[in-house]
Protein backbone atom coordinates (compact mmCIF):
# COMPACT_ATOMS: atom_id res chain seq x y z
CA UNK A 1 0.00 0.00 0.00
CA UNK A 2 2.62 3.01 -0.76
CA UNK A 3 -0.09 4.90 -2.01
CA UNK A 4 -1.37 5.73 1.82
CA UNK A 5 2.20 6.89 2.27
CA UNK A 6 2.26 9.33 -0.98
CA UNK A 7 -1.38 10.23 0.06
CA UNK A 8 -0.17 11.23 3.44
CA UNK A 9 3.04 12.98 2.37
CA UNK A 10 0.45 15.00 -0.32
CA UNK A 11 -1.27 16.24 3.13
CA UNK A 12 1.70 17.55 4.86
CA UNK A 13 3.18 19.24 1.77
CA UNK A 14 -0.41 21.07 1.70
CA UNK A 15 0.00 21.67 5.44
CA UNK A 16 3.14 23.21 4.82
CA UNK A 17 2.09 25.33 1.57
CA UNK A 18 -1.42 26.69 2.93
CA UNK A 19 -1.39 29.39 5.74
CA UNK A 20 -3.22 27.34 8.49
CA UNK A 21 -6.05 30.17 8.68
CA UNK A 22 -6.78 28.89 4.94
CA UNK A 23 -6.69 25.39 5.72
CA UNK A 24 -10.73 24.94 5.42
CA UNK A 25 -10.70 26.91 2.29
CA UNK A 26 -8.98 23.95 0.42
CA UNK A 27 -11.19 22.61 -1.82
CA UNK A 28 -9.20 21.04 -4.99
CA UNK A 29 -5.36 19.91 -5.06
CA UNK A 30 -3.98 19.46 -8.60
CA UNK A 31 -1.59 16.42 -9.17
CA UNK A 32 0.64 15.74 -11.58
CA UNK A 33 1.36 12.05 -12.00
CA UNK A 34 3.82 10.62 -14.67
CA UNK A 35 2.76 7.48 -16.37
CA UNK A 36 6.17 5.16 -15.29
CA UNK A 37 5.49 7.29 -11.67
CA UNK A 38 4.54 3.78 -10.30
CA UNK A 39 1.37 5.24 -8.85
CA UNK A 40 -2.26 3.70 -9.18
CA UNK A 41 -4.29 6.83 -9.46
CA UNK A 42 -7.47 5.39 -8.47
CA UNK A 43 -5.94 3.76 -5.54
CA UNK A 44 -4.34 7.03 -4.98
CA UNK A 45 -7.58 9.10 -4.72
CA UNK A 46 -8.81 6.26 -2.40
CA UNK A 47 -6.13 7.05 0.10
CA UNK A 48 -6.25 10.37 0.10
CA UNK A 49 -9.85 9.85 0.76
CA UNK A 50 -8.69 8.35 3.86
CA UNK A 51 -5.43 10.37 4.94
CA UNK A 52 -7.32 13.91 4.94
CA UNK A 53 -10.10 12.41 7.67
CA UNK A 54 -9.86 14.23 10.68
CA UNK A 55 -7.57 17.30 8.90
CA UNK A 56 -9.16 20.66 7.97
CA UNK A 57 -8.83 19.41 4.28
CA UNK A 58 -11.47 16.56 4.86
CA UNK A 59 -13.65 17.95 1.59
CA UNK A 60 -10.60 18.65 -1.07
CA UNK A 61 -11.23 16.89 -4.00
CA UNK A 62 -7.52 15.64 -5.86
CA UNK A 63 -7.60 16.59 -9.13
CA UNK A 64 -4.99 14.15 -10.98
CA UNK A 65 -3.08 15.71 -14.59
CA UNK A 66 -1.60 12.65 -16.48
CA UNK A 67 1.84 13.06 -17.92
CA UNK A 68 4.51 10.91 -19.11
CA UNK A 69 7.67 10.50 -17.45
CA UNK A 70 8.33 9.98 -13.82
CA UNK A 71 6.98 12.99 -12.16
CA UNK A 72 4.88 13.11 -9.15
CA UNK A 73 4.08 16.36 -8.14
CA UNK A 74 1.84 18.29 -6.08
CA UNK A 75 1.32 21.11 -8.43
CA UNK A 76 -1.21 23.67 -6.88
CA UNK A 77 -4.45 23.90 -4.14
CA UNK A 78 -7.69 25.95 -5.22
CA UNK A 79 -8.90 27.60 -2.19
CA UNK A 80 -12.39 28.64 -1.30
CA UNK A 81 -11.38 32.67 -0.52
CA UNK A 82 -13.81 33.07 2.61
CA UNK A 83 -14.90 29.58 3.37
CA UNK A 84 -18.54 28.90 5.17
CA UNK A 85 -17.03 29.02 8.83
CA UNK A 86 -13.96 28.71 7.50
CA UNK A 87 -10.65 30.78 9.29
CA UNK A 88 -10.31 28.05 11.70
CA UNK A 89 -7.32 26.01 11.54
CA UNK B 1 -11.51 30.54 -5.11
CA UNK B 2 -7.83 31.31 -5.68
CA UNK B 3 -5.28 29.33 -6.38
CA UNK B 4 -2.02 28.46 -4.63
CA UNK B 5 0.81 27.53 -6.94
CA UNK B 6 2.97 24.57 -4.87
CA UNK B 7 5.08 22.38 -7.34
CA UNK B 8 6.88 20.46 -4.67
CA UNK B 9 7.84 16.56 -5.44
CA UNK B 10 5.45 14.26 -2.94
CA UNK B 11 8.76 12.54 -2.53
CA UNK B 12 10.83 15.31 -1.13
CA UNK B 13 11.24 13.91 1.92
CA UNK B 14 12.93 10.86 0.96
CA UNK B 15 14.60 12.57 -1.54
CA UNK B 16 16.07 14.65 0.95
CA UNK B 17 16.95 11.77 3.74
CA UNK B 18 18.28 9.87 0.47
CA UNK B 19 20.55 12.80 -0.20
CA UNK B 20 21.72 13.32 3.25
CA UNK B 21 22.42 9.57 2.93
CA UNK B 22 24.24 9.89 -0.02
CA UNK B 23 26.79 12.43 1.42
CA UNK B 24 27.40 10.55 4.88
CA UNK B 25 28.42 7.01 2.65
CA UNK B 26 30.38 9.40 0.25
CA UNK B 27 32.43 10.88 3.31
CA UNK B 28 32.87 6.80 4.73
CA UNK B 29 33.98 6.30 0.71
CA UNK B 30 31.95 3.01 1.03
CA UNK B 31 30.18 1.50 -2.15
CA UNK B 32 27.05 1.15 -1.12
CA UNK B 33 23.80 -0.93 -2.88
CA UNK B 34 20.07 -1.47 -2.98
CA UNK B 35 19.21 -5.09 -3.86
CA UNK B 36 15.97 -5.47 -5.18
CA UNK B 37 13.86 -8.43 -6.09
CA UNK B 38 10.55 -9.98 -5.66
CA UNK B 39 10.53 -12.54 -3.11
CA UNK B 40 12.08 -15.73 -2.95
CA UNK B 41 14.45 -14.57 -5.68
CA UNK B 42 17.35 -15.48 -3.65
CA UNK B 43 18.16 -12.03 -2.30
CA UNK B 44 19.77 -13.33 1.11
CA UNK B 45 21.36 -16.17 -0.30
CA UNK B 46 23.41 -13.98 -2.66
CA UNK B 47 24.38 -12.39 0.20
CA UNK B 48 25.55 -15.14 2.49
CA UNK B 49 27.51 -16.17 -0.55
CA UNK B 50 29.07 -12.92 -1.25
CA UNK B 51 29.85 -12.33 2.52
CA UNK B 52 31.76 -15.90 2.57
CA UNK B 53 33.66 -15.13 -0.70
CA UNK B 54 34.70 -11.49 0.09
CA UNK B 55 35.28 -12.45 3.77
CA UNK B 56 39.00 -11.39 4.02
CA UNK B 57 38.49 -8.70 0.93
CA UNK B 58 35.94 -6.39 1.97
CA UNK B 59 34.01 -5.56 4.76
CA UNK B 60 30.90 -5.30 4.31
CA UNK B 61 27.66 -4.26 6.15
CA UNK B 62 24.29 -5.35 5.60
CA UNK B 63 20.83 -3.01 6.31
CA UNK B 64 18.00 -6.32 6.11
CA UNK B 65 14.22 -4.45 5.17
CA UNK B 66 11.47 -7.19 6.11
CA UNK B 67 7.89 -6.84 6.58
CA UNK B 68 7.88 -8.90 9.29
CA UNK B 69 10.81 -11.35 11.30
CA UNK B 70 14.91 -10.78 12.24
CA UNK B 71 15.05 -14.08 10.16
CA UNK B 72 17.10 -12.64 7.44
CA UNK B 73 19.47 -10.87 9.89
CA UNK B 74 19.85 -13.82 11.48
CA UNK B 75 21.20 -15.72 8.43
CA UNK B 76 23.56 -12.94 7.29
CA UNK B 77 24.88 -12.51 11.39
CA UNK B 78 25.97 -15.95 10.76
CA UNK B 79 28.87 -15.09 8.43
CA UNK B 80 30.38 -12.43 11.05
CA UNK B 81 28.79 -9.11 9.27
CA UNK B 82 27.70 -6.29 11.20
CA UNK B 83 23.99 -6.35 10.11
CA UNK B 84 20.64 -4.16 11.25
CA UNK B 85 17.30 -5.49 10.98
CA UNK B 86 14.29 -3.01 9.79
CA UNK B 87 11.09 -4.70 10.04
CA UNK B 88 8.75 -2.57 8.17
CA UNK B 89 5.48 -3.90 9.70
CA UNK B 90 4.08 -4.28 6.35
CA UNK B 91 5.11 -1.21 4.94
CA UNK B 92 6.18 -2.50 0.85
CA UNK B 93 9.05 -0.88 0.50
CA UNK B 94 12.19 0.59 2.29
CA UNK B 95 11.92 4.45 2.68
CA UNK B 96 15.60 6.99 2.89
CA UNK B 97 14.59 7.93 6.44
CA UNK B 98 14.53 4.24 7.99
CA UNK B 99 18.05 3.55 6.33
CA UNK B 100 19.42 6.54 7.97
CA UNK B 101 18.20 4.93 11.51
CA UNK B 102 20.05 1.82 10.23
CA UNK B 103 23.05 3.90 9.56
CA UNK B 104 23.34 5.07 13.04
CA UNK B 105 23.65 1.75 13.84
CA UNK B 106 26.69 0.69 11.74
CA UNK B 107 30.44 1.19 11.76
CA UNK B 108 30.60 3.14 8.53
CA UNK B 109 34.02 3.81 8.80
CA UNK B 110 34.65 0.05 9.73
CA UNK B 111 32.57 -1.06 6.32
CA UNK B 112 34.20 -1.14 2.57
CA UNK B 113 31.04 -2.15 0.86
CA UNK B 114 26.95 -1.68 2.37
CA UNK B 115 24.53 -3.55 1.45
CA UNK B 116 20.91 -2.77 1.78
CA UNK B 117 18.69 -5.56 1.14
CA UNK B 118 15.09 -4.26 0.36
CA UNK B 119 12.06 -5.56 0.87
CA UNK B 120 10.51 -8.63 -1.37
CA UNK B 121 8.75 -6.30 -4.09
CA UNK B 122 9.32 -5.80 -7.86
CA UNK B 123 7.28 -2.95 -7.68
CA UNK B 124 7.47 -0.20 -4.89
CA UNK B 125 11.44 -0.05 -4.20
CA UNK B 126 11.79 0.93 -7.98
CA UNK B 127 10.49 4.47 -6.81
CA UNK B 128 12.51 5.17 -3.23
CA UNK B 129 16.09 6.66 -3.76
CA UNK B 130 17.78 5.40 -0.61
CA UNK B 131 20.75 7.16 -1.09
CA UNK B 132 22.58 4.45 -2.55
CA UNK B 133 25.04 4.32 -5.45
CA UNK B 134 23.30 1.66 -7.92
CA UNK B 135 20.18 -0.25 -7.83
CA UNK B 136 20.84 -4.60 -8.45
CA UNK B 137 17.55 -5.66 -9.58
CA UNK B 138 18.02 -9.31 -8.96
CA UNK B 139 15.52 -12.10 -11.52
CA UNK B 140 15.82 -16.19 -10.22
CA UNK B 141 14.93 -18.05 -13.50
CA UNK B 142 11.74 -19.58 -12.06
CA UNK B 143 9.73 -16.15 -12.24
CA UNK B 144 9.83 -16.45 -15.95
CA UNK B 145 11.79 -14.54 -19.02
CA UNK B 146 8.84 -11.82 -19.08
CA UNK B 147 9.29 -10.33 -15.56
CA UNK B 148 11.24 -6.95 -16.95
CA UNK B 149 8.36 -6.39 -19.81
CA UNK B 150 5.86 -6.17 -16.23
CA UNK B 151 7.77 -4.69 -13.70
CA UNK B 152 9.99 -2.41 -16.08
CA UNK B 153 10.06 0.91 -13.29
CA UNK B 154 12.25 -1.26 -11.43
CA UNK B 155 14.55 -2.33 -14.76
CA UNK B 156 15.22 0.90 -15.19
CA UNK B 157 16.05 2.45 -12.25
CA UNK B 158 18.71 -0.12 -11.79
CA UNK B 159 22.14 -0.75 -12.81
CA UNK B 160 22.86 -4.44 -12.92
CA UNK B 161 20.68 -7.12 -13.21
CA UNK B 162 21.50 -10.36 -11.47
CA UNK B 163 19.92 -13.71 -12.73
CA UNK B 164 19.28 -16.00 -10.26
CA UNK B 165 19.12 -20.25 -10.11
CA UNK B 166 20.39 -20.23 -13.63
CA UNK B 167 21.52 -24.22 -12.04
CA UNK B 168 17.29 -24.82 -12.56
CA UNK B 169 17.34 -23.82 -16.29
CA UNK B 170 16.70 -26.89 -17.67
CA UNK B 171 13.38 -27.61 -15.92
CA UNK B 172 11.37 -24.20 -15.89
CA UNK B 173 9.88 -22.71 -19.02
CA UNK B 174 12.39 -19.52 -19.06
CA UNK B 175 14.98 -18.67 -21.60
CA UNK B 176 18.01 -16.86 -20.08
CA UNK B 177 18.62 -14.68 -23.40
CA UNK B 178 14.92 -14.12 -24.00
CA UNK B 179 15.02 -12.62 -20.22
CA UNK B 180 18.24 -10.54 -20.46
CA UNK B 181 17.30 -9.68 -23.86
CA UNK B 182 13.80 -8.17 -22.44
CA UNK B 183 15.56 -6.02 -19.45
CA UNK B 184 17.77 -4.71 -21.84
CA UNK B 185 15.33 -3.71 -24.03
CA UNK B 186 13.83 -1.75 -20.82
CA UNK B 187 17.45 -0.40 -19.75
CA UNK B 188 20.03 -0.94 -22.46
CA UNK B 189 22.71 0.25 -19.98
CA UNK B 190 22.17 -3.09 -17.46
CA UNK B 191 25.18 -5.24 -16.84
CA UNK B 192 24.20 -8.50 -16.27
CA UNK B 193 25.63 -11.10 -13.98
CA UNK B 194 24.22 -14.97 -14.44
CA UNK B 195 25.05 -16.46 -11.00
CA UNK B 196 23.62 -19.54 -8.65
CA UNK B 197 23.76 -19.63 -4.81
CA UNK B 198 23.28 -23.57 -5.53
CA UNK B 199 26.22 -24.24 -7.50
CA UNK B 200 28.18 -20.96 -6.86
CA UNK B 201 28.23 -20.53 -10.97
CA UNK B 202 28.79 -16.93 -11.87
CA UNK B 203 29.70 -16.26 -8.16
CA UNK B 204 33.12 -15.08 -8.48
CA UNK B 205 32.57 -12.71 -11.62
CA UNK B 206 30.10 -10.83 -9.27
CA UNK B 207 32.30 -10.35 -6.36
CA UNK B 208 35.47 -9.44 -8.59
CA UNK B 209 33.02 -6.90 -10.11
CA UNK B 210 31.94 -5.54 -6.46
CA UNK B 211 35.34 -5.54 -5.63
CA UNK B 212 36.33 -3.59 -8.57
CA UNK B 213 34.12 -1.07 -7.43
CA UNK B 214 34.73 -0.61 -3.83
CA UNK B 215 38.30 -0.23 -5.18
CA UNK B 216 37.95 2.40 -8.16
CA UNK B 217 35.22 4.70 -5.32
CA UNK B 218 38.67 4.65 -3.28
CA UNK B 219 41.36 5.38 -5.99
Amino acid sequence: MHELGLAQSIVDIIRANVPAGRAAGVREVRLRVGETAGVLVESLEFCFGVAVVGTPYASAVLVVDRVPGHDLQVVSVELDDDPAGGGTP
Amino acid sequence: MSVVTIERKVLEKNDAFAAENRRRLAEARLFAINVVSSPGAGKTSLLEHTIQRLDGRLRISVVEGDVQTDLDAQRVARYGAPVVQIVTNGGCHLEAKLVQDALARLDLAATDLLVIENVGNLVCPANYDLGEAMKVVLLSTTEGDDKPLKYPAMFRNASVLVVNKIDLLPYVPCDVDTLVGNARTINPALRVFQVSCTTGAGLDDWCTWLAAQVTALRA
